[in-house]
């Protein structure tokens, strides 16, 4: 009887030892925040960690963002709640593969290449599209790289539009390592345009209050979506519910309205086509 | 046989400019047809929307017309221009200045302009 005893406080005291183990794994892991995101009505999702204006920190270290507060939102939608996961895009392509983060709360080029790694949903939310952004006293119209030619142009260093644009017009295209500095420099009158992204423009003209206008689209809109893990049909599936959703009852507009001064879901060109 | 073979050649001769005429005409008269015709979406009539509900309700509106006015539109809203399709005119827009510039190429109709007129106001009515 006493064996027995012993045998049952050794097979609990093994149970619980399991369980402390199981716990201080867990407690230890790096999959801490999946482990508190798989709790009831959490989910855990990762944001760039300087990617403003859609994700970024603030001067108190607070992340903020149009993309967060879009996440906010279909998590409401969807009735979770939203542990954010701010990283590199390594870190970020990481955690989701090992399942530590649900989805990237950032829209990504849908490219081939990111289409190997991600899964996307559909429909996105933002049009987005390179434009030219000139000085709003500037009455000049700049629809090609040929319009530009002798002008001075700024673009973002180490990007596509950098080699397009020295491809056509040399050496008066300027490269700057961060595009705001590119547009203080256009509102100084010392560039004639600046290439960049809408959303991105309008962000910086609306923060630093810049004597700046986005102007002619340069490119057709360029294709985004919210990534998910590769093959988790069910994750993209209700977040595309939830998109649609939240472009139908009006909550985007809010939050597009609140960062953009507009509705930046819809495309801002239009056609007529020859049938 | 030596006034054969020539007779032969002309026959033959004659026969492809025949052909290369009928193709010509062919080719014309559907790119006759692809310019005149306009878009199904202007063929119908529209309820213009109130001014309350308009993208943008005054816009200040510019009209640009290029030479690469089919390569432009066909540049920004990312269709391609093929022998039977093609963009015939583009607008965009900048909501916040309440602004609108037309596109489009040096020979244009009524229909188009009209069409992108209409983004100017509406916005993207039909994306």
């Amino acid at each position: 009887m006493i064996d027995r005893q012993n045998d049952l406080l050794k097979l609990q005291m093994t149970r619980r030892a399991w369980l402390a183990q199981t716990a201080a794994a867990v407690v230890s892991s790096s999959a801490l925040s999946q482990a508190l995101a798989q709790s009831v009505n959490s989910v855990a999702v990762g944001f760039l960690n300087h990617y403003p204006p859609f994700s970024f920190h603030d001067r108190d270290g607070k992340l903020k963002g149009f993309d967060l507060d879009v996440m906010q939102r279909l998590c409401a939608i969807l009735g979770l709640h939203l542990i954010q996961v701010p990283e590199g895009m390594a870190t970020l392509s990481h955690k989701l593969r090992a399942g530590e983060i649900a989805w990237i709360g950032n829209q990504l080029l849908t490219t081939a290449e990111n289409r190997r790694e991600f899964d996307f949903v559909r429909p996105s939310y933002a049009s987005i599209q390179l434009t030219s952004v000139q000085h709003e006293d500037d009455s000049r119209d700049f629809l090609s790289l040929d319009d530009l030619a002798g002008k001075r142009l700024g673009v973002l260093a180490q990007t596509g539009v950098e080699d397009q644009a020295r491809g056509a017009l040399g050496k008066s295209v300027v490269a700057y390592p961060r595009i705001e500095d590119a547009l203080k420099d256009l509102a100084a009158k010392k560039l004639d345009a600046v290439l960049e992204e809408n959303l991105i423009a309008e962000y910086y003209i609306e923060r630093d209050e810049l004597p700046l206008k986005v102007a002619a689209p340069f490119a057709s809109p360029i294709p985004v979506g919210l990534p998910v893990r590769k093959g988790h049909r069910e994750t993209q599936d209700k977040l595309a519910d939830a998109v649609k959703t939240m472009l139908k009852d009006g909550s985007f507009k809010s939050i597009s309205e609140k960062w953009f001064g507009y509705d930046v879901s819809r495309p801002r060109m239009g056609h007529a086509m020859s049938s | 046989m030596t006034l054969l073979y020539p007779s032969h050649s002309l026959a033959c001769c004659l026969g492809h400019w025949l052909r290369c005429g009928v193709v010509l005409l062919v080719v014309s008269v559907l790119a006759a047809c692809q310019t005149m015709v306009p878009p199904a979406v202007d063929q119908v009539r529209f309820t213009p929307l109130a001014s309350s509900k308009r993208v943008i309700d005054q816009p200040k509106i510019k009209y640009l017309v290029r030479p690469d006015g089919y390569e432009y539109c066909a540049r920004i809203t990312g269709i391609p221009v093929t022998p039977t399709s093609r963009a015939m005119a583009c607008a965009f827009w900048n909501v916040r200045r309440k602004e609108c510039t037309i596109v489009t190429p040096m020979e244009t109709g009524y229909n188009y302009l009209g069409h992108e007129l209409r983004h100017c106001f509406d916005g993207a009515f039909h994306d």
